[in-house]
Order: C-alpha cells, then sequence, then structure tokens
C-alpha cells in the first residue's frame, strides 16, 4: 500500500515536474524568439548574419535602465510608467539598429558578404566595449513589477510568464499583421527575393532595409526589457548567450524564415528546460549547440527554411 | 521625345559593350530595339534602368537627365520594365506583387498601419481595388489569390507587364516579351501589348527576337549589333536594309 503510494506521488511528480518545464521552456523560448526574429529579418533581406543583434539586445538593458532612472519609474513603478518604459526601450533599440545599419553595414553592401560579417563582428565588439566603459559590469535594475506566482495543479506559473506569454503574443500578431498585409511588409518580402527587381519597381529598397532592421530592433528591445524584468542585473556581455541562443534557434527553424524562427525558439527553449530538468542544468547550453550541429548536417535549410539553390 | 540616349555607352574593362548609342523614342511610340544575341540590348535596359551607369553620353527622360539617380530614381521618375527572364516576387500573391508595385502611392506610417487607423485602411482598399482591375484587365482576376510562382509561364509574363503598368509609368519597356512563347501565343500577346499601349497611354520600348512581333506592332525599330546601332527605321525599311539582314545572318551562321 505504502509502495504503491509512494509510486503515486512519484508518477506525479514527474508529470509535474514536467509541465513545469515546459511553462519555464515555453517562457524562455519566447524571449528567444523575440531576438531571433531580428536575426532572421535580416538574413531575409540582407543574407547577412548580423552579430551585432545580441548587442542591440544588450543594449535594451541599459536603455531600460536609464529610462526608468531617468522618468522615476525606477523608484515608484507604475503600471502605465512600466508600459511607457517599455515602449521607449523598444523605440530606442530601433533607433539603434537602424542607425548601425545606416552607418556600419549600408556603406558596406556593395563589398560583398564576408566584409559585412567582419563589420557586424567588429560593430558588436564595439558596442559591447562601449558599454563596459560607460556603465561597467553587473549593475543592477531595479524590481519594476510585483513578483506573484500561483500554484497550477502542483505547477508554479509566475506573474513573469504571464507577462512573457502575453507581451511575446501580442508582439507576434502585431508583426504578422506588419509583415502580410501592409505595404511596407510586402516591400520587405519584395526585397528578400529580389533587391533589384524592388528598386526598379520604384520599391525605396534603402528605406526597407533600415525598416527591417528597425523592426527587428524593437523586438530586441522588448526582449530585453522582459529579460531584465526577470533577471534584475544589466551588463556588458548579458547579450552574448542570448543572441547565440535565439541565432540557433534562427537557424534551426530555417533562416529567413519567419514562423521558423519562432518555431526553432520555442523548442530550443523547451529542450533547454527539459535538459536543466532531467539531466543537469550544466547540460543546457550544450545541448541548444548539439541541436544546432545536427540540424546543420542533417537538414542545413533548417525545419520551416526552404531549400533554395544558388542563383547561377 | 520621351526618351533620349545621347552618344550613350559603357565599357565593362576592356569590352564596350554599347557604344555611341543615339535613340529618340516619341511619347506614345511603340519602339523595338532588336539586334542578334549579344549585341547589347539587355545592357540598354539594364542603362536606361539605373542598374548601369553609363561610362559616356546621357539619357534624358523628358528632357531630364536620369543618369546616375539609380533604380528607384528612375522607376520613381516614371520608368518601369520587365525582365528577360521573369523576375516577379516569389511568395507573394499575384495580388501581392501589383500591389507592392504601389509602394511610393501610399503615405501612411508604419503606426497607422499597426493601429489599423482610418487613412491605413482607405489606402489598402484603395491599392486593393486598383489591382483587382488590373489583374482583371489583363486576365488574371481568377489567380489573384495563387502564389505568383504557381503561374504557368505565359501568365506570368502577363502578371509581369500588370506589376509594371502598376507603377503607372510613362515608359515601359518590355524585354523579350514573347520569349518562350509559341506563335499563337506570341500574336495575342502582340496585340495585348498594342492594347496596353493605347489604353494606359504609355510609351513602350521593347526588344524582341519574333521578328513577326516586332515587324507587326513597332512603329519604329533600332537595330543593334555589337553594341553600335547599325539601323533605325520603320519596319519595311529595316526589313530591306542590307546590313541589317547581313548581321542576322552572320549570327545565325554562326549559332
Amino acid at each position: 500500500m505504502t509502495v504503491y503510494f509512494l509510486q503515486v506521488v512519484t508518477a506525479l511528480s514527474a508529470v509535474t515536474l514536467f509541465f513545469q518545464q515546459v511553462v519555464n521552456g515555453l517562457s524562455l523560448g519566447a524571449i528567444y524568439a523575440l531576438i531571433a526574429l531580428g536575426y532572421t529579418m535580416v538574413y531575409g533581406t540582407l543574407q547577412m548574419i548580423n552579430f551585432a543583434h545580441s548587442e542591440v539586445f544588450m543594449m535594451g538593458g541599459f536603455f531600460a535602465l536609464i529610462l526608468a532612472k531617468a522618468t522615476g519609474v525606477a523608484d515608484n513603478p507604475t503600471l502605465a510608467g512600466v508600459a511607457f518604459v517599455s515602449v521607449a526601450t523598444m523605440v530606442s533599440c530601433a533607433l539603434l539598429g537602424a542607425a548601425i545599419e545606416r552607418l556600419a553595414y549600408r556603406p558596406m553592401r556593395k563589398s560583398g558578404r564576408l566584409n559585412l560579417l567582419i563589420t557586424a563582428i567588429g560593430m558588436s565588439l564595439l558596442l559591447q566595449n562601449s558599454a563596459l566603459l560607460y556603465w561597467g559590469t553587473n549593475v543592477p535594475f531595479p524590481d519594476l513589477l510585483p513578483r506573484t506566482s500561483w500554484n497550477v495543479a502542483g505547477v508554479t506559473i509566475s506573474s513573469n510568464n504571464l507577462l512573457v506569454f502575453g507581451v511575446t503574443i501580442a508582439l507576434m500578431v502585431a508583426l504578422h499583421h506588419v509583415v502580410e498585409r501592409t505595404q511596407m511588409g510586402r516591400a520587405m518580402r519584395a526585397v528578400a527575393v529580389s533587391r533589384d527587381a524592388a528598386a526598379l519597381m520604384g520599391i525605396p529598397v534603402d528605406r526597407v532595409i533600415a525598416f527591417t532592421f528597425a523592426l527587428g530592433s524593437a523586438l530586441a528591445g522588448a526582449a530585453s526589457m522582459l529579460w531584465v524584468i526577470d533577471n534584475p542585473r544589466v551588463d556588458p556581455f548579458m547579450g552574448t548567450m542570448p543572441g547565440l541562443k535565439a541565432f540557433v534557434a534562427a537557424v534551426l527553424g530555417g533562416i529567413g524564415s519567419i514562423p521558423g524562427a519562432v518555431a526553432g525558439a520555442i523548442l530550443l527553449g523547451l529542450c533547454e528546460t527539459m535538459v536543466s530538468g532531467y539531466v543537469s542544468s550544466t547540460w543546457r547550453d550544450a545541448v541548444a549547440f548539439l541541436l544546432l550541429i545536427v540540424i546543420l548536417l542533417y537538414r542545413p535549410a533548417g525545419l520551416l527554411g526552404k531549400h533554395v539553390p544558388e542563383k547561377v | 521625345m520621351l526618351l533620349e540616349l545621347k552618344k550613350t555607352g559603357i565599357r565593362f574593362g576592356g569590352l564596350r559593350a554599347v557604344q555611341d548609342l543615339d535613340l529618340s523614342v516619341e511619347t506614345g511610340q511603340l519602339y523595338g530595339l532588336i539586334g542578334p544575341n549579344g549585341a547589347g540590348k539587355t545592357t540598354v535596359f539594364n542603362l536606361i534602368t539605373g542598374i548601369y551607369a553609363p561610362t559616356e553620353g546621357d539619357i534624358q527622360l523628358g528632357g531630364q537627365s536620369i543618369v546616375g539617380i539609380g533604380p528607384v530614381g528612375v522607376a520613381t521618375a516614371g520608368i518601369a520594365r520587365t525582365f528577360q527572364n521573369i523576375r516577379l516576387f516569389g511568395g507573394l500573391t499575384v495580388l501581392e506583387n501589383v500591389k507592392v508595385a504601389m509602394f511610393r502611392r501610399q503615405a501612411g506610417t508604419l503606426f497607422e498601419a499597426v493601429l489599423r487607423a482610418p487613412r491605413f485602411q482607405r489606402e489598402e482598399a484603395e491599392a486593393t481595388a486598383a489591382a483587382r482591375e488590373l489583374l482583371e484587365t489583363f486576365g488574371l482576376a481568377d489567380v489573384a489569390g495563387l502564389g505568383a510562382e504557381e503561374l504557368p509561364y505565359g501568365l506570368r509574363r502577363r502578371l509581369e507587364i500588370a506589376r509594371a503598368l502598376a507603377t503607372r509609368p510613362r515608359l515601359l519597356l518590355l524585354d523579350e516579351p514573347a520569349a518562350g512563347m509559341n506563335p499563337s501565343e506570341a500574336e495575342s500577346l502582340m496585340h495585348l501589348i498594342r492594347w496596353v499601349r493605347d489604353s494606359f497611354e504609355v510609351t513602350i520600348l521593347l526588344i524582341e527576337h519574333h521578328m513577326p512581333v516586332v515587324m507587326g506592332i513597332c512603329e519604329r525599330i533600332c537595330v543593334l549589333d555589337h553594341g553600335a546601332q547599325i539601323a533605325v527605321g520603320t519596319p519595311k525599311e529595316i526589313r530591306d536594309n542590307p546590313v541589317v539582314i547581313e548581321a542576322y545572318l552572320g549570327a545565325e551562321a554562326e549559332t
């Protein structure tokens, strides 16, 4: 009888552990998704990996901190205040992303993809070290929102989880609308197919590319806001790991594909938390990159990516 | 005079792909550009549309130089084109291909778009209506929702013309519109081109290999060979021109 009871308890806790990791995984995956979209959209239009994208995410943390302090939201957080800081952070990141494109990438666009890649790595180092110089490491971030959590059948769901889900879903809906239903979204897709043909149809290609950077960077700004609310510290190197993971997620889903980036990010988030839950948390990063290697070996175009033959 | 090329030329390294080209297209004209393979016809289109910058001479649209303003500037100035190897926007629907070419006509901002503000809604509705009308006239209304890459070859050619017209050009450049068509398809395309010129009041400059098409619809023809102009005139003058006949026979013998 006791043995049977213990078995039931173990089985139940195994079930709750699983669902707990699903909640954690979705929450992590949602943040990866917001960052991964920036990688995938830029790749779609320019066929370049914007390695400075993780630093836009990092700068988002600092922008949020500065804005929260400047507006007094840091000392006296209200819901409206936090919402304002979030939107302002997104706008700041959008401007930063567009500025990076304008100042660093556009002049290099004609000089080949390798040069662009090196420029991106340089931009990433520049931003990291500038942040290090100005703000230093491990800067505490104020608690902006009260933390609550609920126990649903043994699974803990925090208010931050709900915030992440809510914000991510709202932004995905907005992004879908922009990409599928607006003229700018159609222009983005047209530029991704053929930059020359788009230009000849009067589509202002430079503006569309700048817009793509701004849009991806705004999403990274939202991601960093969600990140620092949950992990209240900002650091010049805080972008490296999430940025790399988001890049893996974008490749996993098929780089250039918007639904692919979201699917890859959710999958990666789930894999990581499952490995932490069932194996060991020291293995979680390794698993992310193992997944990348396996995908590159067996499905180089990614889960939802289309294999595009090279133009001859 | 709508389009004028004055002593236009371009060199790629040591190769003079086009040289000393004088070309005058009058408003409303249907003008043909012909010549053997490799004569530089598509290079002329690339020069006019700003893909290449001429190394010599000038190109003017309506009396104003369009050299150096780039492809977007040229499109904004009122020149649209189609491509020898069709270049539609795959992944966009037939309707979207036409709508996206109306980009310059819409003024709404992103915020209006995200908030679905009245101006955004109105501009979208107008673009959709205009695009549908164009598709209707080109017999593409039934396939408006299909992906552009799903269309059969002949319809893709039509869609490319419709998309070019959606930019509301003054001058339309058609690069081998009848390529890959059988004689009866080419015949119906010929009627379509003439009809487009008349009903859209657009000037047309076209490159074509199908001699019946060129001779049948063009009012004036320029013949290129090795990047240089060897004859200009009416279809009848061109047909009887011994230099042209020789250029073509020579080219035929090589291929």
